[in-house]
């Protein structure tokens, strides 16, 4: 077994990624709070807090990377350790698409269609995330799930959302 | 005995059929909304608030509070059973509680959390009655300084859930206190990050993201893996707790008892920081520290504790000052005035049958509650345990109503499917998403808190080490850190010899 910290390490790979991603989230919003108001320490704006935490995220970020470049000072054992009993694990395109998609459909629906068809069309849709089972019973776990989901969301609760298409 | 006399008078208020009538609706409503995802007691008491106009104040209040800790209790079913946290407050049982589901001992997690809510429960009530006006008074001691010094303590949990990856899991807190800065800053009013989205003007939701980045994106990922290597929920063995658990339990429910009692009357969100400080606390003093995390029992079982018995204790701000802790007794407040009960010192005094019925209808509602909820375990684990095929979808639909019923906003949808997307990049990435919560929910505190002590001093940092309290709690987070970096090292020097 190579080492995980080798150069073209997942774990390497994992680390390069989360600086990436700190940076970019550190990046949108320190370039928002230097735009509010920062007053003087005595009496913050809002620009104040939200600058620090962004600039502390970028610094995260900076040292993740360095990390990942394997200075030996800032290496972590445990690092090591974990990522040897971490087990890699992939995310499958089908079921983020269609999981994503069922919620998105869901949202773009429920309110010109109702909540019993548009409940339905999400059931169905997120059903498709996985290839087995057939067109019947994913039809019939789409009824059911509705119907209990209608129940206790709209006949207990009463929570206030159209049943049926108001034309 | 005046103690008792208001005791007696208190359940002879809260016997009456009608008030008991409305107690076990409140608490059946409250597990009811605790278990679904998304949908909590906030929301749900702000619709039902006009339907108690023709109720009496006592049989109101009665029924709004039983639906706020019933709602403690479903909470920490969906946490364990479906990795979801219900509640801000039943975050952290989810680490252990929904390990221990998937090792097959869901229903022994269920009975620690409802065992120990139970015990909190009355714990937290004892302590309502008893010594309500004192510990309203030590809660008003507290200043900016002492809820910075206890969010950091907080902070510090993160150390908890890193498995070794310091740097990732404090980044992903940062992350989360700025998603927590999102909405309209408190003291000035601009609007920040909103980048011109209306239905964030008010913040980002708990219920969104914590239903993305944990709900969804669990989906997603267990969807990924082959199908004999989902983590599902099973059975195996007793649902019940052994002899030896019951014993493992015990101390930490009454630890977490008194953290959450004491913790509870703090305005801002004592139920939340009570669990995670609770699971701190036990991580530290446990006889099992070790296997926290792995589905330990005393993770469950003190956290839930915390959390049960803060959600008495937050009462006390509210009956004995007037002053709320939290958006959830603002609402109970205007309960108070719809019916024309001035909340403040005179409650006690002026509507003794009020207050003392309320006391007196938490004991009884969290009986009903424990009745409630223990035979319902068979039935919630057998029913997560069905095939994937058919869970998953009723999953997806449950979280996706959940959150659209909040603010019936079709945009929330949206917020939810990034939020999943970034749950499942966070995944991939190998990082914890529960530091992500804890800044969430902590961060607004931390700045308000900031900027309030720094104005106090008029920009003086030295008021940071001028409160004693707040420079003993200081203490302990930095014992703990350098317990925590001690333990790390021996480890690592460990390590380097095996090597």
């Amino acid at each position: 077994m190579e080492s995980n910290l080798s150069a073209r390490s997942p774990q390497r790979k994992k680390q390069l990624l989360a600086a990436g991603l700190y940076a970019g989230i550190g990046i949108v919003f320190l370039s928002s709070a230097l735009s509010y108001e920062m007053g003087p320490l005595r009496q913050m704006g809002p620009g104040y807090f939200p600058t620090i935490m962004a600039v502390l995220l970028l610094l995260i970020a900076a040292a993740i990377t360095l990390r990942a470049f394997d200075f030996p000072r800032l290496r972590d054992a445990r690092q090591v350790e974990e990522a040897r009993a971490e087990p890699t694990f992939r995310v499958r395109p089908r079921p983020l698409f269609f999981v994503i998609g069922s919620i998105l459909l869901f949202g773009f629906t429920v309110e010109t269609i109702g909540l019993a068809l548009a409940l339905f069309l999400l059931v169905v849709v997120c059903r498709l995330a996985e290839r087995e089972g057939s067109f019947v019973s994913s039809i019939a776990s789409s009824v059911v799930i509705t119907m209990i989901a209608i129940l206790i969301f709209h006949t207990v609760i009463g929570v206030p959302i159209a049943l049926w298409p108001s034309f | 005995m005046a103690f008792i006399d208001h005791l007696i008078l208190g359940f002879s208020v809260a016997l009456s059929v009608e008030n008991l009538f409305y107690a076990l609706i409140g608490c059946l409503l409250g597990t009811l909304v605790g278990v679904l995802p998304g949908l909590g007691p906030v929301p749900t008491i702000a619709m039902l608030l006009p339907i108690t106009y023709s109720m009496s104040p006592t049989a109101a209040l009665i029924m709004l509070s039983g639906l706020y800790y019933g709602a403690q209790y479903g909470g920490s079913t969906t946490a364990i059973l479906a990795n979801i946290p219900g509640e801000p407050s039943s975050t952290v049982t989810l680490i252990d509680g929904h390990a221990m589901a998937r090792r097959g001992q869901g229903g022994k997690a269920l009975a620690a959390a409802a065992i120990g809510s139970f015990v909190a429960g009355v714990v937290g009530t004892l302590v309502l009655a008893a010594v309500a006006a004192p510990l309203a008074r030590i809660a008003l001691q507290f200043g900016a300084v002492e809820y910075i010094a206890l969010v950091i303590m907080g902070f510090a949990g993160v150390m908890a859930f890193s498995k070794g990856k310091i740097l990732e899991s404090v980044g992903i807190l940062i992350v989360g206190v700025l998603f927590g800065l999102v909405g309209s800053d408190v003291n000035t009013g601009q609007l920040r990050f909103t980048f011109g989205i209306e239905s964030i003007y008010d913040g980002l939701s708990f219920s969104v993201i914590a239903v993305g980045v944990f709900g969804i994106a669990e989906v997603i990922g267990n969807l990924s893996r082959p199908a004999d290597a989902r983590r599902q929920v099973s059975v195996v063995g007793s649902l019940w707790p052994s002899r030896e658990e019951w014993r493992r339990m015990t101390a930490p429910i009454l630890r977490g008892s008194a953290v959450g009692a004491i913790l509870g009357p703090l305005p801002g969100v004592g139920t939340t920081i009570a669990s995670f400080i609770s699971y701190q606390i036990e991580r530290q003093v446990s006889p099992r520290a070790k296997e926290l995390g792995t589905g330990a029992i005393e993770g469950v079982a003190a956290p839930e504790a915390a959390n049960n018995a803060a959600a008495q204790t937050n009462f006390i701000p509210l009956l004995t000052l007037g002053i709320p802790s939290g958006s959830l007794t603002a609402l109970l407040l205007a309960a108070m005035m719809i019916h024309g009960i001035q909340p403040g010192p005179s409650v006690m005094t002026r509507h003794p049958d009020v207050f003392w019925g309320l006391v007196a209808s938490m004991f009884i509602g969290n009986l009903m509650l424990i009745v409630l909820n223990l035979p319902l375990i068979g039935i919630w684990i057998r029913f997560l345990a069905m095939p994937y095929l058919w869970l998953f979808p009723a999953i997806v639909a449950f979280c996706a109503i959940g959150v659209y019923s909040l603010q019936t906003t079709p945009f929330d949808l949206a917020l939810l499917a990034f939020f999943s997307v970034f749950g499942v990049v966070i995944m991939r990435l190998g990082i914890s998403p529960m530091p992500l919560i804890l800044g969430f929910v902590l961060g607004p505190l931390l700045e308000e808190n900031f900027r309030r002590a720094l104005m106090l001093s008029r920009g003086d940092p030295i008021i940071f080490v001028q409160r004693p309290i707040a420079l003993g709690i200081f203490a302990a987070t930095a014992l703990l850190i350098l317990l925590f970096s001690f333990l790390g090292l021996r480890r690592r020097v460990e390590s380097d010899e095996a090597a």
